[in-house]
């Protein structure tokens, strides 16, 4: 027995919309960019004696601590618009925590007393009167009793 | 690792004689025009020096 077509001719197969309708795109994840494995920049820059510090490198208008390897001493290193480079140099101490700072040799500007422009010129315009004064005395003639005075001790 | 290093090595002497100028100047002008960066510059510094404490330790 052979099974032959069993729909009507007539027969439409079922529309299916959606095996029909485009393949909407789903937006796809964009892959999660990896961090580049960070370098290890720590802030500190080691240079080798002042020698390292004055070849190393600046680009203009740029000021980097750099790090003496060799003592303890830090080169603050600058450069103007030009490249012009220009360096201050710090030195530093290492102390322990329980170390205090001494304090001794810290300055205290209010103990410190300063003589004036002024106080200075009057110290001079008094010294100017008292050396006129001494001169004067010295090339005034000795006193007829002195005179004698001298001439009974010989 | 020492083959590695030998190459390297070989490579930088041939980079070395075939280089012209004067590199300081030339970084420094790269620096100034901002071809590169003082970060990139500080980073190639120190690599450059954990290189040659390798270089150092291992030959």
């Amino acid at each position: 027995m052979a099974y032959g077509n069993i729909y009507p001719a007539t027969y439409q197969p079922m529309y299916y919309p959606q095996a029909a309708m485009p393949q909407v795109t789903q937006p796809q994840p964009t892959p999660t960019q990896t961090p580049t494995p960070q370098q290890n920049q720590s802030s500190i820059v080691w240079v080798q004696g002042e020698a390292g510090a004055k070849s190393y490198l600046l680009a203009p208008n740029t000021t980097i601590p750099l790090w003496d390897s060799e003592s303890q001493t830090i080169y603050l290193k600058s450069t103007d618009g030009s490249g012009m480079p220009t360096i201050k140099y710090i030195d530093y101490t290492i102390r322990e925590a329980n170390q205090k700072v001494p304090t001794n040799k810290i300055v205290d500007n209010e103990k410190i007393s300063f003589a004036t422009k002024d106080d200075i010129e009057n110290l001079a315009e008094e010294l100017a009167d008292l050396k006129r004064r001494v001169d004067t005395i010295s090339h005034r003639p000795t006193s007829p009793r002195r005179r004698e005075a001298t001439s009974n001790d010989e | 690792m020492m083959n590695n290093i030998m190459t390297m090595l070989q490579q930088f002497m041939q980079f070395k004689n075939n280089f012209k100028g004067n590199a300081q100047q030339q970084v420094q002008q790269m620096l100034n025009s901002g071809r590169i960066t003082q970060d990139q510059y500080n980073a190639a510094v120190k690599q450059a020096q954990q290189f040659q404490q390798m270089f150092k330790n291992k030959i």
